[in-house]
């Protein structure tokens, strides 16, 4: 049982810093595609720029030559989870639909097609996005280990809980962009900062604000309200959270018997402060598996399960 | 999920705060002097929703995207001619998700695209000054049905012109003595010095 909760650890990890990667990746093609257009030859980029520019240049275009013409298959890797192409398949955040229309614009159909896969996701298990794919979510659990290390060494840190207003961030950026377009959301949603700062950054050589706006996001992750972000306040985590409340794939209380009442530890453990132990920790919960690793009885899994689930709010 | 009008109150508020800081921020280009995309639509700024494709997919390098602190424009893109003028490959017209850029195959581009119009300053440039120059000329993607050379390879630009600002980046007279303007309605145009 305990190699299979490391698995599913191991995989999600892979996903994050897949997530992670393909951001950059995306980015830094925009060089590789520039360079293939002008010259077209590894040999010349070496020339230009440096040897391992060079090598890079030809690594890249060997890579994507497995898959079909390298610049056709390098055009199907864009953007950012926000609004993404990856290997030619849409991907959109459901928020930029919902904003496209709020403008009274009718959002085409690759957008709706794109912001199927994680509404999709969402109704089959929950907030999946937020625990395998978000890229700020690796970065604040990045964040956590580095709190925790602080807290060892004897650091008040602070501890914050701030009220579940996710669904009226969105709704308020919604609105914002209605008027004024769609300006703002990376200001704002975690994710997308520093997905964007990442993509200027890669673009352009020179580290965006949006990476400014979302080192502040991890400080308060850190140092003043550790979870409280994707919890309470990511508007993409919350609609993924009400669209998934009756997602069967959950994580859950696999041995009905009741914990040892001195038991906390899958409460500890948790991003969120959520407790699992006594099956409350619905429909914050996005099924990211740490509790199933420390529960001492093996109580706590993945799995189906049909029908309504506890809530605690 | 229950919520006090309060709480319902701080968080629209906490949603909008950057109404004020991102109002007012000037943008870091000059409007008047950067280009969108080829075949923006009309809403451009409204249709965008700032994925950044179009950038990462240009083949000539040219489209920027605003920084965050740019008010309404942030994250959109926008084309500075005398960096980097627009090649007219259309990739980003065909990666655009949104519909802010109109899809089109680059043999449209002389009928679909109207980026702006380039103006010529003959007190600046060379072949009006006595020298032989007509680099703008060659620099177009559509010489002799934008642009003409004349007597000592005057230029003159003709309507045809689809506002790629390949003449303006390659202009070797300081300041540019060619200069690709938006078409708006209202736009300042530069029509020489007064």
């Amino acid at each position: 049982m305990r190699a299979r909760h490391l698995a599913i650890q191991a995989f999600r990890r892979l996903c994050q810093v897949s997530a992670l990667l393909f951001v950059l990746y995306a980015a830094i093609s925009a060089h590789w595609r520039n360079f293939k257009v002008g010259h077209n030859s590894a040999r010349l980029v070496g020339l230009l720029k440096n040897e391992a520019w060079g090598e890079a240049y030809a690594l890249n275009e060997r890579a994507l030559s497995w898959f079909g013409e390298p610049l056709e298959v390098s055009d199907g890797f864009l953007g950012v989870p926000w609004g993404a192409s990856i290997a030619g398949l849409p991907f959109t955040d459901p928020l930029s639909v919902a904003a496209l229309a709020s403008q009274g614009q009718l959002p085409p159909t690759s957008m709706l097609v794109g912001a199927l896969i994680p509404l999709g996701l969402a109704l089959v298990g929950g907030k999946l996005y937020c625990s395998f794919l978000c890229p700020a979510r690796l970065v604040f659990e990045l964040g956590g280990a580095v709190r925790m290390g602080l807290q060892r060494l004897g650091l008040p840190l602070g501890e914050l809980g701030i009220p579940r207003l996710g669904l009226w961030v969105g709704l308020g950026l919604v609105l914002f962009s209605a008027g004024m377009g769609m300006g703002a959301f990376h200001l704002v949603l975690p994710y997308l900062s520093l997905s964007q700062g990442l993509a200027a950054w890669m673009l352009t050589g020179s580290a965006g604000v949006g990476l400014a706006i979302f080192g502040v996001l991890l400080l308060v992750e850190v140092f003043v309200a550790p979870g409280q972000i994707c919890r309470s306040l990511c508007p993409t985590g919350a609609v993924l959270e009400q669209v998934g409340r009756a997602a069967p794939f959950r994580l859950r209380k696999v041995d009905p018997s009741a914990c040892p009442s001195s038991c906390n530890l899958c409460q500890r453990v948790c991003p969120y402060g959520l407790f699992p132990g006594q099956e409350t920790h619905h429909p914050s919960c996005d099924s990211c598996g740490r509790c199933t690793l420390v529960c001492p009885d093996n109580k706590l899994a993945h799995g189906l399960e049909w029908g309504a689930k506890r809530c605690s709010d | 999920m229950a919520l006090s009008r309060r709480e319902a109150l701080a968080s629209m508020l906490a949603g909008a705060f950057l109404l004020p800081g991102t109002g007012c921020g000037a943008a870091q280009a000059d409007p008047s002097r950067t280009l969108l995309p080829p075949t923006a639509s009309e809403d451009f700024l409204a249709r965008c929703i700032r994925c950044g494709r179009c950038a990462e997919v240009c083949t000539a390098g040219c489209i920027e995207l605003h920084p965050p602190w740019a008010g309404a424009e942030a994250g959109s893109p926008f084309i500075v001619p005398r960096v980097a003028g627009c090649n007219t490959c259309t990739m980003c017209t065909q990666v655009c998700p949104s519909g802010a850029l109109t899809p089109i195959e680059p043999e449209d581009v002389l009928d679909a695209v109207d980026m702006g119009l380039a103006y010529v300053d003959e007190g600046l440039c060379l072949s009006f000054l006595g020298r032989v120059c007509g680099v703008c000329h060659d620099a177009c993607p559509f010489p002799g049905e934008a642009i003409v050379l004349g007597h000592h390879a005057q230029p003159q630009v003709l309507g045809a012109c689809v506002g790629c600002g390949r003449c303006e980046e390659r202009c070797p007279q300081i300041p540019a003595a060619i200069r690709v303007f938006r078409q708006d309605p209202g736009s300042p145009r530069w029509k020489g010095p007064a």
